[in-house]
């Protein structure tokens, strides 16, 4: 039987995860409800802004700094990939852009692994706020920042979707390109926008997850990018919300069956399964999205 | 009701959309049957409903006597119905000729013919044939998608024709076209009924569709609305309605 | 004889140009994407590493062995990417690459990840054959292979799989029984994939789960792109650069990722078709020169 505080700990390391898992996976989720293209290049983006932010706290030693140097970078690096790849491709087949995203996302891992080195680089940073530790609770400084991080986020996501003439553009031409186009709104112009500012979240997803695990190397995407993928179409392609569930259950119950039961496969076959039969077995949505005849 | 083709409360929804509400239509064979309507009155859901492409939420649909409505779109135009496409959707890649030749062999797919070459004499001047009875064999080695638009309704229609159907849908194909290529089509149309065939026409081209066909029906939000020849449904109140309230 | 480094090379150009004709057939003709070619390399690979080792079986038997194993898989993927299209397809073919590593990670019958080893030679009568003679039979597998994938191109086959990928529902429409076509598009596509894991098995004689992991399967897509996908000369093409090349530019070993994964971006953006693809600047501009199919009307009006 394990202890109250064992549980409380895994639930605390299984909630940070969580964040972690929803703050890559929202960005991607949105480009794809909005742009329809599964940007894969986009756990490079979340590298990159891992590297910006060490970079920076490297130079001035502010780790406050990193956050927006990585959030800068990378919304530059995502109007980049936009205007110069995707905005090409749009109308190609959704396999080939998927294979362009690919090749930018092995492209990029690579480009990281010849500039920084192929080790991890040490990013340590002891913060100046305490973690929580009463009784039985204990949280750590970083956990901390990750959770806080998350949700003052997600809230600003939520607020931008929702309250915004940016978020509502986004929701018109989510619902039908033509229609938004026909009744004057400058569809490029949101979806670059929206690219942009997914890819700034994930700059700061990158620059907390290097905290987190004290630590930066150019493997990082292909370990975290994979299980996007999972957390993505368990909560619906193109659903924030369900990603948002999605991520917590996700990053909640990896952690505890590692902790009761180790590791009796490799972690992503078992994610990789359970993402092929809900693929399988989702309704509608993810059938193809390009006939309509 | 005849035995040749009918619908039997045909209905169709997409999660909170009735696209199509118990549409019942008989055509006998050998005629020309118009469909006519405003926009999104569920034409086109209808023609998708014919050949397979949905299945109905309820309802029948009786071809020859056999029940269609469950059945897959390669198998539906085995048996003899074939369709055009509002938006032309030729194969982009093929050849004209190779587009033709998709369906016409439709029935070597199936079996051990399907090792067969393609591009067999036999084959070939037989996809030519139907090609030249549309005007197109000037055109056979054109890449599709190089057609202009006039050509392309043209070879959608070589391409239904080549399943050697009973039953042809063609949907829109006046769309677009010129005063002068719309005598054609009629003249096409006729033709094609002069062979033997049945013809359904979604139509948005009024007078086309009030020249062409022998028989109507007015589709408006998914239901029939009214039934007859063209005299009687000019006059009919409720489809002027339906046309001049959805304007 | 000739040296034993490009016989090297030229047995590596085969298995290859196997692999990249199953990428060719499958998504350059039928347009299903599946980025889990090498696992189905590795499906074939360890069979005939199985029937070998453990069975104590003919290597010869290896041969229907491996290409029935891979194309039994391949069929059940085939039923997969029915009810999935384009990415998600993609997606789920990386994810079953992935599933394929993981079983041959943790079966102890497989090796774990240690792998199998102690593959033996093929050989004819209780002789090994020398490396000329595997080379041979190697091209002879190619050569076949080519053969057969270049009758079901000009078969109604072939037609059909070219309409399933232009417009898959109005191929259905017009006739063509996409269910069966797409699965056996799989089934050709794999059981290829399957025969180069096997020449790759008995060529290395050792093989382990990491031979077949997701980013061989992008080298895999990689190869059919570079020479231009619906074509066979395109696929074939590309497998001999992308094995040649790497051999004289020896530095771009180390830059492998970043190369691959450049080819691909520059060339669907610029040149999707390929480099010698069928609308590709350099084949239009090379049978230019000879006229050997009617042109359009508008071509002949204009000369």
């Amino acid at each position: 039987m394990e202890s109250v505080e064992k549980i409380l700990e895994n639930w605390v390391t299984g909630i940070t995860l969580g964040s972690i898992y929803a703050l890559i996976s929202i960005g991607m989720t949105m480009v794809y409800g909005l742009i329809k293209i599964l940007h894969v290049a986009h756990a490079s983006v979340y590298v990159l802004g891992a590297f910006l932010g060490f970079a920076t706290y490297s130079l001035t030693g502010n780790i406050w700094l990193a956050f927006p140097a990585a959030m800068a970078g990378c919304a530059l690096a995502g109007y980049l990939i936009y205007s110069y790849i995707y905005q090409r491709v749009q109308d190609a087949r959704a396999d080939i852009t998927f294979i362009i995203s690919l090749g930018l996302f092995m492209a990029m891992g690579d480009a990281f692994r010849l500039i920084a080195g192929p080790y991890s680089l040490s990013f340590r940073h002891t913060f100046f706020f305490p973690g929580i530790q009463s009784g039985i609770l204990k949280i750590t400084p970083e956990q901390l920042l990750v959770i806080g991080s998350s949700v003052f986020l997600m809230g600003a996501i939520w607020w931008v979707v929702n309250k915004t003439r940016t978020g509502l553009a986004w929701k018109a031409s989510a619902q039908d390109r033509e229609v938004a186009m026909g009744l004057g709104l400058k569809v490029n112009y949101y979806f670059g926008l929206n690219f942009i500012f997914g890819s700034a979240l994930a700059g700061i997803a990158g620059v907390l997850v290097g905290i987190y695990y004290v630590q930066v190397n150019p493997n990082m995407g292909f370990l975290w990018s994979y299980k996007v993928f999972v957390v993505m179409v368990l909560g619906g392609l193109g659903n924030v919300l369900g990603t948002v569930i999605a991520s917590y259950f996700l990053g909640v119950a990896e952690t505890f069956i590692i902790s009761y039961f180790g590791y009796f496969l490799p972690r992503d076959s078992i994610a990789f399964i359970l993402m092929i039969i809900v693929l399988i077995f989702m309704p509608s949505g993810v059938m193809g999205r390009r006939q309509r005849i | 009701m005849s035995a040749f083709f009918h619908t039997e409360n045909l209905s169709k929804h997409f999660g909170g959309i009735q696209a199509v509400n118990a549409v019942t239509l008989r055509m006998e064979e050998n005629e020309i049957l118009g469909i006519i309507g405003p926009n999104g009155a569920g034409k086109t859901t209808l023609f998708n409903l014919i050949c397979g492409v949905y299945h109905p939420s309820s309802g029948r649909i009786l071809f020859k006597g056999e029940e269609i409505q469950k059945k897959k779109p390669h198998w539906i135009a085995k048996r003899g119905i074939g369709r055009t496409f509002q938006i032309c959707q030729p194969f982009k890649d093929l050849t004209v000729l190779e587009n033709v030749l998709v369906s016409y062999g439709h029935s070597f797919y199936d079996r051990w013919t399907c090792f067969e070459r393609y591009g067999g004499r036999p084959h070939v001047e037989g996809a030519m044939r139907i090609l030249a009875e549309l005007g197109l064999e000037k055109h056979r080695d054109w890449e599709s998608k190089d057609l202009p638009l006039a050509l392309q309704r043209r070879l959608e229609i070589a391409r239904a024709m080549a399943l050697n159907p009973e039953i042809i849908l063609l949907d829109e194909s006046a769309a677009g076209l010129t005063y002068e290529e719309s005598l054609d089509l009629i003249k096409l149309v006729r033709e094609l009924k002069h062979r033997g065939k049945s013809i359904i026409l979604i139509e948005h081209n009024m007078s086309v569709a009030m020249e062409v066909s022998e028989r109507l029906y007015v589709l408006d939000h998914g239901t029939v609305i009214a039934e007859g020849t063209p005299g009687v449904i000019q006059k009919n109140e409720r489809v002027i309605n339906a046309y001049l309230g959805s304007e | 004889m000739i040296p034993m480094y490009y016989m090297t090379v030229m047995t590596f150009a085969c298995i290859n140009i196997l692999l990249s004709l199953s990428v060719g057939v499958l998504t350059g003709y039928a347009g299903q994407i599946s980025l889990g070619q090498a696992a189905f390399m590795g499906i074939g690979a360890y069979t005939a590493a199985f029937v070998t080792t453990k069975m104590g079986l003919s290597c010869w038997l290896g041969i229907p062995c491996s290409v029935f194993a891979t194309a039994i898989v391949g069929f059940g993927l085939g039923l997969i990417s029915l009810r999935l299209k384009d990415d998600f397809l993609a997606i789920a073919t990386m994810g079953f690459n992935f599933v394929v590593v993981g079983i041959l990670l943790y079966a102890p019958m497989f090796g774990r990840a240690l792998g199998m080893g102690n593959i033996p030679m093929l050989s004819l009568f209780g002789n090994p054959l020398s490396r000329e003679a595997y080379l041979g039979f190697c091209v002879g597998s190619v050569v076949a292979v080519i053969l057969v994938v270049w009758w079901l191109q000009r078969s109604w086959v072939g037609l059909a799989w070219r309409a399933i990928r232009e417009v898959q529902e109005v191929a259905d429409v017009m006739g063509v029984n996409i269910t069966k076509y797409k699965i056996f598009a799989f089934v050709v596509s794999t059981a290829i994939a399957g025969l180069s894991g096997y020449l790759y098995a008995h060529f290395v004689l050792f093989i382990t789960p990491y031979d077949f992991v997701f980013t061989n399967s992008t080298f895999a897509v990689t190869l059919a792109v570079l020479g231009g996908m619906g074509t066979i000369r395109g696929p074939v093409l590309g497998a001999i650069i992308l094995t040649v090349v790497p051999e004289y530019l020896r530095f771009i070993q180390d830059y492998r990722m970043l190369t691959y994964g450049l080819l691909l971006v520059v060339i669907l953006l610029f040149q999707p078709e390929g480099l010698i693809g069928n609308k590709s600047f350099l084949w239009t501009h090379l049978t230019r020169l000879r006229i050997f199919r009617r042109k359009p009307v508008s071509v002949e009006a204009t000369q």
